[in-house]
């Protein structure tokens, strides 16, 4: 005979004993509309549980920073901590439960859990929700094919080709293993093959064939990888052969399963290394998205994936460049990719920031047209092209070496919003093509200019309010009736955390790029405090969790229309919500903490 | 002063003088009490279960309940046994109805009384309590279906119709999704409506 629902966190939690004591002691309480349920400063008795209705939490500054409703909890930390400096209100007919302090206290000291939540810091919680996400890892370990796993393109040999042959073959095509061909015969050929001939003392003229393993071990295409894995542990073997309808077509190598069970993309980098032409660029671009849903359902978080996508990115920027650009231009210009993707952390391609900085001396016509003809291959890639037109398509931000420094030193003079603007994206720039050197050589021009430029750094860090007419309605936001329940998490949460650090950053002289890596290092050089930090780079990461799920349901949803980084409030979970607050709270504290620091009034 | 009368008569007819506490009034504190009986005939119904509790300011005392089993006299009929969910085996344990009902009134002592057509639970009540006391429940009593009624009719003048149905009711105030169909649930959800209906009504 249950009253109180057990099913949502942190009461599923409890175990059957903690269950009956709070049955037990649970109240049920009816406030009305506008009715204070808490006092700010007031000692706090009850840990409260909506039943039924809508609650608001109004900061000490007046402003809602939060909403509570069916099965929210509120307000534990209060609780723990005696009083409440936040003011709770009824904004629509309520029915809350309460439980008496004491008997949260004393199931706290009962069950860590439980506890845990009641007490943990943002980042804690946040990581206990992680956790929760391992199982599915497993399940891919059990449910991958051998055709989702294996490589596709085996290398062949003949039986009678000679040993030094082969040896080149596999080099050129980074491979450690080819199936040989041999009267009807289909054999392997591997890396161990040299070790035992070195042993043997035999010639590099020698055929293949004899040095190959015709009594093949081979996995059906259609198998589990487990099963494929098994044979390969049992065998004591790197590899077994694929088979489809029992004809050789590829190999799987141990390193292929742990790559694809843990990285699906270290296949992507690998087919990345190998290619040749931008079609096949394409191709690989494609494979992208699908990794970064593999990796997500396998539980990688965003920043995580961002950095890899990161490293795919560059990669394919740089063959794409290369293919594209005339050697000597190559060796006389540096590309680079700037904003979010400089940053790595743009998991999904939403655009092309990018730049050419020419050395002098390049012919200007030839970058021109190379440089459209990138342009154009990104948006073949899937990187729609930017809306502020930064890329190396728009002169402005195709420029010789000195005309970049003079075009960045200009920005720093005239803080007017635009240059501004242009200077945070520039500021996250990231050579990834050419001649490296000229970026660092910008960038240190850079920091010669705006030496304790204290206005500047001030106009620069001021845009951390930017969207601040949206934060501040956005719990308000929710309580218009009718309207879609949806928020702009990038511009209502990323933004002001990118943006903030980034003007940290700036000052404190910090070379990173990545916004959690600046972190650290203005935590090292005590900036900001160490809690701060961790809190920060917490939000920060559930944040970009929530928005690639928002953007992977647009994705998913085939409506590519739809404007991006929309949440959907009502699809999230008690807790998913619950910490989108403690985010939007960290996100808001930490404006503060940047106003504060440069001096911005608003 | 004409109920002041009936009550003092009352107390006069009361045959055990332990009792006399059911004559304390309780200001601040009501009870939302609910029984399940085997059929509407109060004459031949038997009581199965008794769930009550205390209603305090705006606060259902859900910690501060009551519910017991009563044993039954008489086999009791699958038909019935499908409304209610008591099979005879959660009964074997139940106590007899006269133990169960000194019990109630412990709970409730002077406390007025709140219910759906609690008419009928007094009544079921009272047949077991004249012979034991000597008098009827003699604490004021508050009918939720006539505050819905109220309510209602404020709210739509030129429709005199009002669905007094439970689940009608439960509905039309939110409160649809609450577990029901036990003495102690009901009692509870009858207390959160006479708390919102007081509301609505703007009583005090």
């Amino acid at each position: 005979m249950e009253r109180f629902d057990f099913n949502y966190a942190p009461f599923d939690y409890l175990n059957n004993s903690e269950r009956i004591l709070l049955q037990k002691s649970v109240n049920i309480a009816f406030f009305h509309d506008d009715e204070t349920i808490i006092k700010p400063e007031e000692p706090i008795e009850f840990l409260y549980v909506v039943m039924k209705g809508l609650v608001k939490e109004i900061g000490a500054d007046g402003e809602m920073v939060s909403l509570y409703r069916t099965h929210d909890t509120f307000e534990a930390r209060g609780l723990i901590e005696g009083i409440s400096h936040h003011q709770f209100i009824v904004e629509e007919e309520a029915l809350v439960y309460t439980i008496p302090k004491a008997v949260v206290l004393e199931i706290i000291d009962a069950n860590p859990r439980f506890g845990a939540y009641c007490y943990a810091s943002v980042a804690d919680k946040f990581a206990s929700l992680s956790n929760t996400k391992n199982e599915s890892e497993f399940e891919s370990l059990f449910t991958a094919k051998v055709r989702d796993a294996y490589r596709n393109n085996p290398t062949w040999l003949e039986g009678s080709d000679k040993v030094f042959h082969a040896a080149e073959v596999l080099k050129e095509r980074k491979t450690k293993s080819a199936l040989v061909r041999h009267e009807d015969k289909v054999g392997v050929f591997t890396e161990s093959a040299f070790r035992d001939m070195v042993i043997a003392g035999a010639s590099s003229d020698e055929p293949v064939y004899k040095w190959s393993a015709f009594d093949l071990i081979a996995a059906d295409i259609d198998d589990f990888v487990f099963n494929a894995l098994l044979k390969m542990m049992s065998y004591r073997i790197q590899r077994v052969v694929v088979t489809e309808n029992g004809t050789p077509v590829g190999t799987l190598e141990q390193i292929d399963v742990l790559a694809y069970l843990s990285n699906h993309s270290h296949l992507v980098a690998q087919r990345l290394e190998r290619a040749k032409t931008i079609d096949e660029l394409v191709d690989i671009a494609g494979q992208m998205t699908d990794s970064i849903r593999l990796l997500r359902s396998n539980g990688v978080r965003a920043p995580q994936l961002a950095q890899l996508m990161q490293v795919l990115n560059t990669s394919l920027f740089e063959k794409a460049w290369r293919i594209l650009a005339p050697t000597d231009l190559y060796e006389n210009s540096c590309l680079i990719v700037m904003g979010s993707e400089g940053r790595g952390e743009q998991i999904l391609k939403t655009d092309q920031d990018n730049a050419l900085i020419l050395g002098e001396g390049v012919d200007i016509d030839l970058a021109t047209e190379t440089a459209e003809k990138f342009s154009e291959t990104l948006t073949k890639l899937g990187y729609p092209p930017c809306p502020g037109k930064i890329m190396v398509n728009n002169p402005q931000w195709r420029k010789t070496l000195p005309e970049f420094k003079k075009m960045v030193s200009g920005w720093c003079v005239s803080p007017s919003g635009e240059s501004m603007m242009n200077l945070a994206i520039f500021i996250d720039a990231k050579a990834v093509a050419g001649d490296i050197s000229m970026l660092a050589e910008v960038k240190a021009h850079l920091q010669k200019v705006m030496i304790n430029d204290v206005g500047m750094l001030m106009s620069f860090a001021r845009a951390v309010d930017q969207f601040d007419s949206q934060s501040k309605g956005f719990f308000p936001q929710l309580l218009k009736r009718g309207q879609s329940e949806k928020m702009d998490i990038k511009k209502m949460g990323q933004f002001p955390v990118v943006h903030g650090i980034r003007a940290l950053s700036l000052e404190a002289r910090i070379e990173e790029t990545n916004t959690f890596e600046r972190i650290h290092h203005l935590v090292r050089l005590k900036v900001i405090d160490e809690s701060l930090g961790k809190d920060v780079a917490e939000a920060l990461n559930y944040i970009m969790d929530l928005r690639l799920t928002a953007n992977l349901a647009v994705l998913d949803g085939g409506k590519t229309g739809e404007a991006p980084n929309q949440l959907d409030f009502d699809s999230l979970s008690t807790l998913e919500r619950d910490l989108l607050k403690d985010a939007l709270q960290v996100v808001k504290r930490f404006k503060n903490v940047i106003r504060h620091h440069f001096h911005i009034t608003s | 002063m004409f109920k002041r009368f009936l009550r003092g008569r009352e107390r006069k007819k009361l045959t055990n003088p332990d009792y006399d506490f059911l004559f304390d009034d309780v200001h601040d504190e009501l009870v939302s009490f609910d029984c399940e009986t085997t059929s509407l005939d109060v004459k031949e119904a038997e009581i199965l279960s008794i769930g009550a509790v205390k209603i305090r300011d705006n606060q259902v005392l859900a910690s501060e309940s009551f519910y017991v089993l009563v044993k039954p006299e008489n086999p009791m009929e699958a038909a019935n046994i499908s409304v209610h969910g008591l099979r005879p085996k959660d009964l074997s344990d139940g106590i007899p109805v006269e133990e169960a009902v000194k019990q109630l009134l412990a709970f409730i002592g002077g406390r007025e009384l709140v219910g759906y057509y609690l008419e009928y639970d007094v009544a079921m009540i009272n047949k077991f309590l004249k012979p034991m006391i000597g008098i009827k429940l003699p604490n004021k009593q508050t009918d939720v279906s006539s505050l819905y009624h109220r309510w209602q009719g404020k709210e739509n003048i030129h429709d005199s119709y009002v669905d007094l149905r439970l689940d009608s009711m439960c509905k039309k105030l939110g409160l649809n999704d609450l577990p029901r169909h036990d003495a102690l649930n009901d009692s509870i959800n009858v207390a959160l409506m006479y708390l919102l209906l007081k509301r609505r009504l703007g009583l005090r």
